[in-house]
């Protein structure tokens, strides 16, 4: 009798895992179709929309781009050379050394001539780790590096926002590159719709093995290592597209914490972001979306698909694996804190769509990857489905998978097209396919873990991040 | 079928349409390289040509001749580069590609492809007639402005801003709200290109308006640094309903009032109850001196307000002596709000100085 | 004896109009197309006078502009600005750095030359 429930219950689970890859896949395609349709667009708006017109514009609003940095000797000139770089007309660039216990301060001395300022700190958003000192810098204009005692990414980000002089706040990673241009795309929605536009973000691009030559990444090639290569095609896939696809029907969710551009006032209004998550990124723009659903407030938040924040990815297993237990502990605990959102029509797409599927098809993904695959083998090898079964599952599990991000990469190259070399577009191929096969199923189970620790409640980790720098050409120029 | 079958012709479904998407890729990849390469080649010994025509005293008849004489098919690859000149020089050397330009028909065919029913044709035809920089293509760029695409409005405010006259300023306030909109930024640029005849239209704007249209009147008065607005621009700093429209007046009256402004701005300054309109007028008070002034600021540095007490330091450094006086008084009195305002206005004021550049970057506030 | 000018734009066609003109006005040319080359030009060449775009990328011509007045070996060059940006503060923040003239583009080739002439002969005197 009980033998009979249970084998009808591995039986129902395993076609109910088959469905639910059929889902997820399927889901990913309808994005990238969305993401199409953006893409089109905006590619033939190109040459009408010309970015010289805005960098001469004196009305183009001031922004304040804030680096949260902590123990990054190894980049931090080069990311802030890139930063100072940017092609804008009014920029500011606010560096928060959130109390490195390396040299990033000295680097930044000796590269940037830094002078003590005593500066009033406004005090508009509570603080944890305090403020010690405020430098700027004898050679760069525009340039802030604000010395604070640690008290994490959020808590820095936070302090920035204080100091900030600008009305739009661009929030990067210490070790993010900014296109050149990157800034006047993504300031483009806040100049068509001034009104309404709260926020907006860019796309994530791996920089590992490129050359970066007076702050700007010249050489676009991918990767030498295999892990970072398949990160190349999973963030083409998850963030070029996914993001881009869901900003197109309205329901964007997360801005990456590498590239986001928001109202400051907003910012004030929100009260800074949340230091006790470890989301912050998410889950500013789900307080975002609260606010102004609150306030019956008419609002957008964008994502513009051709600005690039180049970063560094993983490129050992270790530190991968902690980056991923991180995310999905993130995810976790910003869907806990914001779940009144879930399927309450209050919160439009946002509640009845974006935040729905980010709970079934992301955050509890690794647990139909991990056991539904082995209960599909159990399933095969007690005979209770059948091979053809088997062979729909490999199909759909992995097959259409394969499908999906090689689609993924076919739409880069009819849009974008950042990759020029044959070999790069071999290699990004065999990278479609080990993604799936094997990178997947390994990142489901550190995602798994992520899950886990969210819900056991246990200390976050954040771990070292060995920075390599980055691979720069030729001798140190002026800043 | 059984549904082993199935299941194999979907094996070979997905191992084909992966195959037919790397061909796409292979393909898209191999054209667009091609087509890159073959621009270079075309355009490279033209480029010399073009440039011995925009350089020359006198029209070089051989240049001239070679260009005009050019097979379509290469003469379309740099059409639109040739287009793009007319945006970097005038004067004779614009006068040539003009009539370049004409021999081959650009501008007829220009003129014709507005009306044509791709978007996309529509607007770059209107970007390309805007750089010619003819008065008589106004009317059409004023009338595209109602266009159903908003590339092709975008393009056609921005052509006005090249051609505009103020008869073209009704119809460009006329696409900041509604349903066929431009962006104001663009809006704003092409009213502040079209200058200081603007400035009566945008007097009128300026209390009849929508919130929109009132601000980026406001915004583009100050610009174009219109002194007959000055009246207009003070009654709305005092009266205008709302806050973002009364900040912008007072900023514009600052860029372009004369000595009867300070009056309102020192008003403005005191009483407005809106802190950004405040902060706006102490900002705009840094451009005027006398008595009255230090002493509004020397109120102002001692508000509660980070904003206020802020602005108002950045302010006192730019009135000489005076100024520098009462920060000096404030800073010697830790006990108080405003000595860490005068003091951060002070050193920085020093280390400008120092470096020898100006303080724009104080206060973006 | 030629005057030396060097021509500092990073958009080609200004660069090589400018080249070719001033070559046929009987000046010595060299050109640059970003901040770091204009500035390693300078410092190499010595011209007597600099066409500089305000919105070059990685350095602007108001930083080049600036570090070329803060060197002594550059610092008597005449420095003429160009740029599409017509600003009062960036007419002002121009001139504040040292620039002998500022030209708005779009701008007539021939009026540019004539304004050069007009510098080199006031500092000749």
């Amino acid at each position: 009798m009980i033998r009979d429930s249970l084998v009808w219950l591995l039986t129902t689970f395993d076609w109910f895992v088959l469905i639910y890859f059929v889902a997820i896949n399927t889901s990913y395609l309808a994005l990238i179709v969305f993401a199409i349709f953006s893409f089109k667009d905006h590619l033939r708006r190109a040459p009408i929309a010309r970015l010289e017109d805005i960098y001469a514009n004196p009305l183009a609003p001031p922004v304040s781009v804030l680096m949260p940095a902590y123990n990054e000797e190894a980049g931090i000139v080069e990311s802030v050379r890139a930063m100072l770089a940017l092609r804008y007309p009014a920029l500011e660039v606010v560096v928060i050394d959130d109390g490195s216990s390396d040299g990033t301060l000295d680097r930044l001395d000796e590269v940037f001539d830094l002078v003590a300022v005593p500066r009033v700190q406004p005090g508009r958003i509570p603080l944890k780790g305090d403020v010690i000192t405020v430098f700027e810098s004898r050679l760069a204009d525009g340039l802030v590096v604000v010395q604070k005692r640690n008290g994490g990414r959020a808590d820095a980000l936070n302090v920035g926002i204080d100091f900030a002089r600008s009305e739009l706040i661009c929030m990067v990673d210490a070790d993010s590159i900014l296109d050149p241009d990157a800034l006047l795309h993504v300031v483009q929605p806040f100049l068509d719709d001034p009104e309404n536009v709260v926020g907006s973000g860019g796309v994530v691009r791996v920089v590992n093995d490129k050359t970066v030559k007076s702050g700007r990444v010249v050489d676009v090639h991918m990767p030498h290592k295999w892990l970072p290569r398949i990160q190349v095609v999973e963030y083409l896939r998850a963030f070029l597209l996914g993001r881009t696809g869901w900003s197109r029907i309205g329901t964007l969710m997360i801005v990456s914490g590498a590239f986001g551009l928001f109202r400051r006032d907003l910012l004030f209004e929100l009260g800074g972001l949340d230091t006790a998550t470890i989301g912050e990124d998410a889950e500013l723009v789900m307080r975002l979306h609260h606010l102004m659903r609150q306030q019956h407030r008419e609002y957008k938040i964008v994502f513009v698909s051709e600005p690039v924040s180049w970063t560094e990815v993983p490129d050992t297993n270790a530190v991968l694996a902690r980056q991923r237990r991180r995310w999905s502990r993130g995810l976790a605990e910003v869907l806990w804190k914001h779940r009144s959102v879930m399927l309450n029509p209050r919160y439009g797409r946002v509640g009845m769509l974006g935040a729905p599927y980010y709970l079934v098809f992301e955050l509890l993904a690794p647990i139909v990857e991990i056991f539904g695959v082995l209960a599909v083998v159990a399933g095969l090898w007690l005979g209770l489905v059948n091979i053809q079964f088997g062979i729909v599952f490999a199909l759909v599990a992995v097959g259409y998978a394969v499908l999906i991000s090689v689609t993924a990469l076919a739409v880069e190259e009819l849009s974008f097209h950042r990759y020029d070399d044959w070999a790069d577009l071999r290699i990004a191929l065999v990278a479609a396919v080990l993604e799936n096969f094997g990178y997947r199923q390994l990142t489901a189970v550190w995602r798994l873990q992520g899950l886990w620790a969210a819900l056991r409640g246990t200390a976050p980790e954040w771990g070292v991040m060995t920075r390599k720098g980055f691979n720069t050409a030729g001798a140190e120029a002026q800043p | 079928m059984s549904f082993a079958a199935h299941s194999v012709i979907a094996l070979y479904a997905v191992a084909i349409v992966v195959m037919l998407l790397v061909i796409l890729m292979a393909v898209a990849r191999s054209v667009r390289l091609r087509r890159r390469t073959r621009t270079e080649r075309i355009a490279a010994p033209l480029r010399p040509m073009l440039i011995r025509l925009m350089a020359a005293d006198e029209i070089d008849e051989d240049a001239l001749e070679t260009l005009v004489r050019l097979p379509d098919s290469e003469w379309h690859a740099i059409e639109p580069r040739v287009f793009a000149l007319l945006d970097k020089v005038r004067g004779r050397a614009a006068e040539a590609i003009d009539g370049l330009l004409r021999s081959r028909g650009a501008v007829a065919r220009s003129l014709d492809e507005t009306t044509s029913r791709g978007a996309v044709k529509r607007a770059n035809a209107i970007v390309r007639l805007a750089s010619l920089r003819r008065r008589e293509y106004a009317g059409i760029f004023e009338r595209m402005l109602q266009d159903a695409d908003k590339d092709v409005r975008r393009a056609a405010a921005v052509g006005l801003g090249k051609v505009g006259r103020p008869e073209s300023v009704a119809p460009l306030l006329g696409c900041v709200t509604g349903r066929r909109t431009v962006s104001p930024l663009v809006i704003g640029d092409a009213l502040a290109r079209i200058g200081p005849g603007a400035a009566e239209t945008l007097a009128v704007m300026l209390k009849s308006g929508t919130l929109l249209q009132r601000k980026l009147a406001a915004e583009v008065l100050g610009r174009v640094g219109a002194t007959s607005a000055e009246t207009a621009l003070a009654g709305a700093a005092r009266t205008d309903p709302a806050e973002k429209v009364r900040a912008t007046a007072v900023e514009a009256l600052g860029k372009v009032g004369t000595w009867d402004a300070v009056d309102t701005l020192l008003d403005v300054a005191v009483a407005d109850p809106a802190v950004p309109v405040r902060c706006a007028a102490i900002m705009a008070l840094a451009e005027h001196s006398g008595t009255g002034v230090v002493a509004t600021l020397e109120r102002a540095l001692g508000d509660n307000d980070y904003d206020i007490a802020h602005v108002a330091a950045y302010a006192l450094t730019q009135l000489g002596l005076a100024g520098r006086d009462v920060l000096e008084r404030a800073a010697a009195r830790p006990e108080l709000s405003a000595a860490g305002h005068a003091t951060e206005a002070l050193a920085a004021a020093d280390l400008d100085e120092q470096l020898g550049r100006r303080a724009t970057r104080r206060v973006l506030v | 004896m030629a005057a030396t000018v060097l021509v500092a734009d990073d958009d080609p066609d200004i660069r090589d109009l400018l080249e070719f003109k001033l070559t046929h006005c009987g000046y010595k040319v060299h050109v640059a197309e970003d901040g770091p080359s204009a500035l390693a030009a300078a410092l190499e060449y010595k011209p007597d006078l600099a066409v500089l775009d305000i919105m070059m990328p990685v350095m602007s011509g108001l930083d080049v502009a600036r570090t070329l007045r803060e060197n002594h070996e550059t610092a008597a060059m005449s420095i003429l600005m160009l740029t599409a940006r017509a600003q009062e503060s960036d007419v002002a923040r121009g001139f504040g750095v040292g620039a002998d003239d500022y030209v708005l583009k779009p701008f007539s080739p021939r009026e540019l030359i004539s304004r050069i002439e007009a510098i080199l002969t006031r500092v000749a005197r």
